[in-house]
């Protein structure tokens, strides 16, 4: 109760002497560890309230730990069933140590607003002059007070921290929703790669089945050494195409279990899901560049940062005018006899008003704003490269399950009635096969790159950050929220 | 006098729209004597000419019919694009003479004046060329050469006198190998006007042709030059072939032609040997004829043969080229005698589970597998038999003689003696004979 008291209430003089009072208490320590443990957490709420408005999932209610290694019980259970895209992000908000070292971010900010809020300590200081031959008393000169201006200034430095408070929470929520976001494209690329795959080990099997026949008309003597030999090559070469297909399903396993935070035996996760049909509507398309806008994160985190430095600039001049002021009591025992009186002790801000802190300040903020005008282009060329490329791949994915498939679906029927009436034979009718499945894999592609750039639009919808424009690879996209800014920048 | 009725026929059939709708069933039947009523099998043998000479029959087709218009034989003939059908199940788009292909057969008497309207109603030019028939050189028919081709829509006419008696063709001289693949070609049959020879009771004429139609492809290919699959007699594939019903002790002659676009044709006849009395030469005087079983047709030849049909039964008349009784066969699927099937399927199944391995044991059985295939073909298709599927297809069609041809429809079978006809040997016949049919080949030495 006490903190909330200290965290709301502003009036200077009360919290003075507030705090006067209280640091005569023994276990103020404590008192204040618990003080921020709970500030933290009401930042913790804060993000947690600031993803919910945003995305489709919430972090957990209680901060998990930093440092823990454990693995939760809840994300155990998660795991042994068939992921779903909406459990590897529950997984990944309990597990990923990247975000929790991120959350910790919000201890920083807040320590330092701590930090910057506290009271200067008392200044004492005492001499004692002992009787001399020609004196017959002991002089006693005492004196206590406090630097008045740190106690004026406090309350810029806390309104500087609040402000980078109000940043990390930004930031943070960008983490969190970035790292939904790269579990979600993570999961359909397991997804895409393993039905990929699926169709690649059809492929072969279409391979196997022309060696085969081959090799039996061969042995009949009904073929030659070349056919048998061109038969087996295109087999042997089918392989080596399913081995690398198999290489980029783990790849891409590896990926997610980074994400997850998984390791060893966790690692063994099954999926549920197979790459969902696309729908048929784009989301909403009103208005997406100011939506995007009022989203952003990183331009809300700056907006945190711009008024943290504006506050910096007013604290610096604020600094450089006011004189370095300690007032106290002093108290003198001279010739026995006691003499108390007010004291005062500083510095005259003639030649050092702060102006090169203030020059410094102020250059930083221009920067901040330039830098949040170019955040501002950069996120609404991100939702129109998303836009773009999702109704692309929404057309091309369209076009292939509505015509491609359906043709070569047909071509195979038409081989086969054409098989049936002896004009073809066995090899070409299991080319049209294969013919078939290699359309597929390119569809299972079209709609990996549907999902992955429609996770990009609704990440810059949600007002996160998603990569840079154009073809995303997972690489690129990794990292941490400021980091990722600058790969927007690139 | 017949020439007199012929022409009271004529009048009856002055109207040019009858004339297309085959009215010399009508003439015939009012202008001609029916010859031998009481063992002829139809009301189709006629007298066509003097000496008693029976006019001819074109199975699966027809003859062309004329008005007589001041001693002169008129007749019109309209090429145009149309749909046949080459045998149950698969129709073609072609072109043809009055609605038909082969078109109809141009029956005269050697000395007629004839008169013949050639209408173009084909999307490019023609022209028409009388094969193997005599005329004026300005008549021959090669466009460029010897006249200007016959735009579309436009009608040329042709007028000359058959001097010579034979059979030839029709077929045009301009852009051939197109027209030709597409079904424009005819017979033309000049009786003399005194018969050779002894007398004929049924006379038929059979125009050999190959045509290249994909399956599930309903367009001849013109520029097929060695792949046919659709082998035909009047440009019907066996099971559309009508059979040549004819009375047993008849002398039947058939007069084959060839405009195939690359094969010549060893039609052979099975249950007799025949004489070759004709060629589109002319007729082979007795002393110079020889016998046969098979007479080869070039291509661009007719040749005539007689026998007198004195064995009853259902006889085989084919092409003896293999490739040439199939229908629809493809050429480029690999072999699969021999093979092992299941070893095969096992594997293609797993990827296409409606493979069904074909051709390990050979392919006679393929038309009776009854798997699906694509619309508008006919590939390994054959005809029902008495004893079971006739896997034969194309150039082929029966011969069925008859003790009473009137009975036969063309539908029915021959009835077989007792005893007559080969079965699966019983043990008491292998005993008696002492075959073993367990003993492997070649230890027969």
């Amino acid at each position: 109760m006490e903190c909330r008291w200290v965290e709301k209430n502003t009036g200077r003089v009360m919290r003075i002497s507030r705090v006067v009072r209280t640091e005569l208490v023994a276990p103020l320590s404590l008192l204040l560890a618990a003080c921020v443990s709970q500030s933290t957490a009401r930042d913790y709420g804060a993000v947690r309230e600031m993803t919910a408005a945003r995305v489709d999932f919430r972090l957990p209610e209680q901060q998990m730990e930093v440092g823990r290694d454990d693995v939760d019980a809840d994300v155990r259970a998660l795991l042994k069933l068939p992921l779903t895209e909406q459990s590897a992000i529950r997984i990944a908000l309990l597990n990923n140590h990247d975000l929790r070292a991120e959350l910790g971010s919000l201890g920083i900010a807040r320590g330092q607003l701590v930090q910057g809020s506290l009271l200067p300590n008392p200044e004492f200081e005492a001499a004692v002059l002992p009787p001399t031959k020609t004196g017959n008393t002991t002089d006693w000169d005492l004196g206590a007070g406090i630097d008045l201006t740190s106690l004026i200034l406090r309350g810029q430095r806390s309104g500087i921290g609040e402000a980078e408070v109000e940043a990390a929470r930004a930031r943070v929520a960008a983490a969190v929703l970035e790292l939904g976001f790269h579990v979600r494209t993570a999961y359909y690329s397991v997804l895409a790669s393993s039905q990929r795959l699926e169709l690649m080990q059809t492929a072969l099997a279409a391979f196997a089945a022309g060696y085969e026949t081959a090799r039996t008309l061969r042995a009949a003597g009904n073929t030659t050494e070349l056919d048998l030999a061109t038969e087996r090559a295109a087999y042997e070469a089918a392989r080596v195409a399913v081995s690398e297909a198999e290489a980029d399903l783990l790849d891409d396993r590896e990926r997610l279990n980074v994400l997850l935070g998984v390791h060893g035996s966790e690692t063994a996760w099954t999926v549920a899901q197979r790459l969902p049909e696309i729908p048929a509507q784009l989301p909403d398309q009103a208005h997406l560049e100011s939506r995007a806008i009022d989203a952003s994160l990183e331009l809300a985190e700056t907006r945190a940062l711009l008024k943290a430095m504006s506050r910096r600039v007013g604290l610096a001049e604020n600094s450089g005018w006011l004189p370095d002021l300690s007032v106290g009591v002093r108290a003198q025992r001279d010739s026995g006899e006691w003499n108390v009186g007010p004291a005062v002790h500083g510095t005259l801000p003639i030649f050092n008003r702060q102006q090169g802190g203030v020059i410094t300040n102020q250059a930083r903020f221009d920067q901040l704003r330039d830098h949040y005008v170019a955040i501002a282009v950069e996120v609404r060329s991100a939702v129109r490269a998303a836009r773009n490329r999702t109704a692309s791949a929404q057309q091309r994915a369209q076009h292939y399950r509505d015509v491609l498939l359906p043709a070569r679906q047909e071509v195979l029927k038409q081989a086969t009635l054409q098989y049936n009436a002896m004009q073809i034979g066995v090899f070409q009718l299991l080319q049209a096969r294969r013919d078939q499945l290699d359309a597929a894999r390119g569809y299972i592609e079209t709609l990996r790159e549907y999902w992955r750039t429609r996770a990009q639009l609704d990440q810059v919808l949600a007002g996160g950050l998603a990569g840079s424009v154009g073809p995303m690879s997972s690489e690129q996209s990794r990292g941490g929220a400021l980091s990722s800014t600058s790969a927007l920048a690139d | 006098m017949k020439r007199r009725d012929f022409m009271m026929a004529g009048t009856v059939a002055a109207s040019g729209a009858l004339l297309l709708q085959g009215m010399s069933e009508v003439a015939h039947a009012r202008g001609a004597e029916p010859r031998r009523a009481a063992t002829s099998p139809s009301a189709q043998t006629k007298v066509a000419a003097p000496g008693g000479q029976v006019s001819v029959t074109t199975p699966n087709g027809t003859t062309l019919p004329w008005q007589y218009l001041k001693g002169v034989k008129v007749g019109h003939l309209i090429a145009a694009p149309l749909q046949h059908e080459f045998a149950p199940g698969l129709k073609g788009e072609c072109w043809g003479y009055n609605g038909r292909t082969i078109g109809p057969t141009i029956e005269a008497v050697e000395g007629d004046r004839v008169r013949i309207y050639v209408t173009n109603h084909l999307p490019e030019p023609t022209s028409l060329h009388w094969h193997g028939v005599l005329l004026p050189n300005g008549m021959d028919g090669v466009a460029g050469l010897t006249q200007k081709a016959i735009a579309p829509g436009d009608t040329f006419k042709y007028e000359f006198t058959f001097t010579r008696p034979g059979t030839f063709m029709y077929h045009p001289h301009y852009d051939e190998m197109t027209q030709m693949a597409l079904g424009m070609v005819g017979m033309i049959v000049v009786h003399p006007r005194a018969p050779h020879g002894p007398h004929v009771d049924r006379d038929f004429v059979l125009m050999t042709h190959e045509w290249k139609i994909r399956a599930g492809a309903s367009r001849p290919d013109p520029g097929a030059m060695l792949d046919f699959n659709v082998l035909t007699f009047n440009s019907k594939a066996y099971p559309g072939t009508e059979p040549l019903v004819v009375e047993r002790g008849e002398r039947v002659r058939i007069r084959l032609g060839n405009l195939s676009a690359m094969d010549h044709h060893p039609i052979h006849l099975h249950g007799y040997y025949f004489n070759v009395t004709a060629t589109d030469g002319g007729y082979i005087p007795p002393a110079g004829q020889w016998p046969e079983t098979t007479v080869l047709v070039p291509v661009g030849s007719t040749r005539t043969i007689e026998f007198v049909a004195d064995v009853p039964g259902d006889w085989a008349m084919h092409c003896h080229m293999t490739h040439h009784v199939m229908n629809q066969m493809g050429h480029d699927v690999p072999v699969m005698l021999g093979a092992d099937a299941k070893r095969i399927s096992r594997r293609v199944r797993a990827v296409v589970p409606a493979y069904m391995a074909m051709g390990e044991n050979g392919m006679g059985e393929m038309g009776d597998m009854g798997m699906p295939i694509p619309p508008n073909s006919i590939p390994m298709v054959g005809g029902k038999g008495p004893f079971g599927t006739i896997d034969m297809g194309g150039m082929f069609t029966i011969l069925k003689v008859r003790d009473d041809a009137r009975s036969e429809d063309g539908t029915g079978w021959h009835r077989h003696p007792e005893g007559s006809v080969a079965t699966s040997a019983s043990a008491t016949d292998l005993a008696a004979d002492s075959i073993d049919p367990s003993r492997k080949a070649g230890e027969q030495g």
